[in-house]
């Protein structure tokens, strides 16, 4: 009876156990999206986290019940967005992290949702920034708004309570900051340089606080209003660079530990705000080796204004990165400038001459005029030389050579036919520097560059240190170019008679007057007639020659003089031609000048 | 009593498969069952083809060049129906290879050289049809042939010109209409195909051209699509 019981209980529990497994819902958890369309190699469907090259594309793949985030990597972003999902939108770096609505419509529309955060963008070019309706807890926090002073509205809410926070925001020229209906908190910002700051001008003022208010044309509440609620009028925030949209602060902006919690006031205050340097830019990079080696390169930056790195009793500084011979991050070695814009990085080498490469005979190649020839590639080598001379010719003519980068192979053309040429090839090597410089901020904390405390690397800048230095040659190849006969070898439409002389189409005294043709008789009417009744009567001869082989050497020396004129007429320069007719002019004026003087002497 | 032997019985045996054989093609050459309202019952006027395969060149040392005896053939006709079995059309093709040309004196194959062949061909056809629902149709045929041809030599231009000759052919269409008969029906009522077929086909081409001669021409073995419309 006891065991009955037992297996029931057993039983029992164990079916429970079973379906409680079964049915119970799997833990919701937030899935991070990142925008990257940069990202090397391309957004894959197997990458972990997802990633989009689009903003819209993530919001899509988005899920609103694990309220998901999305992380958008520096870039401008052209979207017109539309968000109805309870989800949060990060940029990495707020003045890099762009969306352009294209000079026209709302860049991020959002309606229907209960918790949205957004924060580390820059607006730009649109007739409104963020919509906002019919939805509660929507933060709007650490963005730059630059719609354009005639043009857009940042931010326009409608239909929504006091939930939603606009907080740490920076406001410069738009032609309305903020238009909303409801009373909302708006702290903490910096409203400067815009057509109207606040819209309307009548509201709640304990919800507007900590903000700086600043050559706006209207900032919607009076000035009493708005310095009865900790606001700041009338002082400029002392932006970096508002061309190039830095709108970090200058060390003495009265905008510094100014808001709320003491915190900065602006895009760049605030636990949210990204802690990235706005990037610099190298001015030059020089070699400025004196007397090398050694060799030394003076690298000089334009300055970082933010008070977060010229910070007067904590500065941050500049980091100098460079690798030798290899482009992008991460380089190999940085160095601390410290405050300066300015470093000489020393001790740098220049290149060592390469070993010699292997020209691989067996692979050689021929054709009409060209000799192609292969050779091993050799370690750090950054190019490769070609020698090539012509051994056959007398007088010898001087060895000639193709700079043919870093390659393994290379056809050498405009070779003279059953002449011999020894090929001979080097490596060379130059070392070339590849420079970058970050600046970093007065945390004190650890440094990563695009990521933390450190700006995005400075677009990079090459400089090449030392000679160029060549190795020795290689083994010395002997070959000669010559026609090739295609197979079959067929007859050719034109030059008909020359072919059958000489037995076929691409013989070099063929391809003499194929040539003339071309220069000198098409482009001209009476040349192109003269081509057609060619063309007629020609094949004609052609094959009277190929049914009468013995006639072959006899029309090759009657071609001769034209095979001989249109060799030297496509095959000299101006000034050969010039000189030969001058000669031949000068020439005839000698002879019937002896001939005349002969005669008048005879009578 | 006749004695039969292992020869005979082996004769025998080949002279039944060959009966079977015949009785079996002349069956599959019988149209099947007439779908009810079948609406390609009406007869087509014009046909497409749009075939492909290899193309086995009569020019001698081809392979010593070329690397191998074949190369690949892609061609297209248009044919007018004189009557439902003759048809009269044109077909464009277009044969490649690439390989090496001879370097005189050296005496061997070198360099690049790209062979291409345009056949242009005007021809008749005969297509053995007995019923628009005739699943196996032989055919047979040929006519006039002008052969394009360029020579693409690296590093010293053209060689281009033209030959003319003739050509045959003969081959096998499989109806496809009853494996997706919907498929059919929509095809003839969207785009007024009555039939399509898979075909496979033997062609023979021949151009003579030069002093010496040499033809052009070669056998092509091909497989393609043949709409009836």
């Amino acid at each position: 009876m006891r065991q009955k019981k037992l297996l029931r209980l057993f039983i029992t529990m164990s079916t429970s156990f079973v379906l409680l497994t079964v049915f119970t819902p799997e833990e919701l958890t937030a899935t991070t999206r990142v925008v990257d369309p940069n990202k090397s190699g391309g957004c894959l469907t197997s990458d972990s986290p997802p990633c989009y090259t689009t903003i819209g594309a993530a919001i899509t793949a988005a899920d609103t019940a694990t309220g998901d985030d999305i992380f958008v990597e520096p870039g401008t972003y052209q979207e017109n967005l539309s968000l109805s999902k309870n989800i949060s939108i990060q940029g990495r770096e707020t003045a890099r992290t762009i969306i352009s609505g294209g000079g026209s419509g709302t860049i991020l529309t959002v309606s229907g949702v209960n918790s949205i955060t957004i924060y580390n963008f820059t607006f730009i070019d649109a007739a409104v920034g963020i919509s906002v309706s019919n939805s509660t807890n929507v933060d709007i926090i650490n963005n730059v708004f630059n719609l354009g002073k005639s043009l857009g509205t940042a931010v326009n809410i409608t239909d929504v309570p006091s939930s939603t926070e606009i907080i740490n925001n920076t406001f410069y020229e738009n032609y309305i900051a903020i238009l909303a209906t409801a009373d909302i908190t708006i702290k903490n910002n910096i409203l400067d340089n815009n057509a109207t700051a606040l819209s309307p001008g009548t509201r709640d003022m304990g919800l507007i606080t900590f903000n700086l208010f600043n050559a706006n044309t209207d900032n919607g509440p009076s000035d009493t209003d708005l310095q009865s609620t900790t606001n700041i009028l009338n002082q400029s925030p002392l932006f970096v660079d508002t061309a190039t949209r830095d709108f970090h602060v200058e060390e003495g902006s009265p905008v510094i530990a100014a808001g709320d919690g003491s915190e900065d006031i602006g895009a760049y205050g605030g636990a949210s705000a990204d802690t990235i340097p706005f990037p610099v830019s190298i001015l030059s990079a020089v070699d400025s080796s004196v007397g090398p080696p050694p060799y030394q390169i003076t690298v000089s930056w334009s300055e970082n204004l933010s008070h977060l790195v010229t910070h007067t009793t904590t500065p941050g500084g500049y980091n100098v990165h460079y690798s030798e011979n290899r482009s992008g991050a991460p380089y190999d070695t940085p160095i601390d400038a410290l405050t300066a814009t300015s470093e000489v990085l020393t001790g740098l080498t220049a290149a060592s001459a390469p070993a010699a490469p292997v020209i691989d005979v067996a692979r050689t190649e021929y054709a009409n005029g060209t000799i192609k020839v292969y050779w091993s590639s050799v370690l750090n080598a950054t190019g490769y030389k070609v020698y090539y001379r012509n051994i056959d010719a007398v007088p010898a003519p001087p060895e000639l050579s193709d700079d043919v980068m870093n390659v393994t192979e290379h056809a050498i053309t405009g070779l003279i036919n059953g002449d011999n040429y020894e090929i001979e090839v080097t490596a060379y090597t130059q070392n070339t520097y590849y420079i970058a410089v970050t600046a970093y901020d007065s945390s004190g904390l650890t440094l990563e560059p695009g990521v933390q405390h450190e700006s995005d690397y400075s677009i990079e800048e090459t400089v090449d240190i030392g000679p160029v230095a060549e190795g020795l040659r290689s083994n010395t190849e002997t070959e000669y170019p010559e026609a090739i006969v295609p197979h079959p070898n067929l007859p050719n439409e034109g030059c008909f008679i020359a072919t059958a002389a000489y037995g076929y189409y691409s013989a070099p005294q063929v391809q003499a007057l194929r040539d003339f043709r071309d220069q000198y008789l098409l482009p001209n009417t009476p040349g192109k007639a003269f081509v057609n009744w060619y063309y007629t009567y020609g094949p004609i001869a052609a094959r009277f020659i190929n049914e009468h082989p013995w006639l072959k050497p006899a029309v090759r020396v009657g071609l001769l003089p034209a095979v001989g004129v249109s060799t030297f007429m496509t095959r000299t320069t101006m000034p050969a031609k010039m000189a030969v007719v001058i000669f031949t002019v000068l020439a005839l004026f000698f002879i019937v000048q002896r001939r005349l003087h002969r005669k008048l002497s005879q009578h | 009593m006749k004695k039969i032997t292992m020869a005979s019985k082996n004769m025998r045996l080949i002279r039944l498969l060959t009966i079977f054989a015949s009785f079996l093609f002349s069956v599959l050459l019988v149209p099947h069952t007439i779908l009810a309202a079948d609406p390609l019952s009406d007869q087509p006027r014009w046909s497409t083809e749009v075939k492909g395969g290899l193309f086995y060149p009569d020019i001698d040392e081809w392979k010593t060049y070329y690397g191998k005896n074949n190369t690949y053939h892609l061609a297209g006709t248009i044919a007018f129906k004189l009557f439902r079995q003759l048809e009269v059309g044109i077909e464009g093709g277009y044969i490649r290879d690439k390989g090496q040309g001879f370097a005189p004196g050296h005496g061997n194959p070198a360099g690049s050289v790209i062979y291409e062949l345009f056949p242009l061909q005007a021809f008749l056809v005969f297509r053995w049809v007995f019923s628009e629902e005739q699943w196996f149709v032989p055919y047979f045929g040929g006519g006039w042939t002008r052969m394009y041809y360029r020579e693409k030599i690296e590093f010293q231009g053209d060689v281009k010109g033209s030959a003319d000759g003739y050509h045959a052919r003969a081959g096998l269409q499989f109806l496809l209409d009853d494996l997706d008969p919907d498929a059919a029906n929509k095809f003839y009522s969207d785009y007024g195909v009555h039939h399509t077929y898979f075909f496979l086909e033997a062609q023979y081409i021949s151009a003579v051209i030069g002093t010496p001669e040499i033809d052009l021409g070669g056998t092509s073995f091909l497989a393609g699509l043949l709409f009836e419309y």
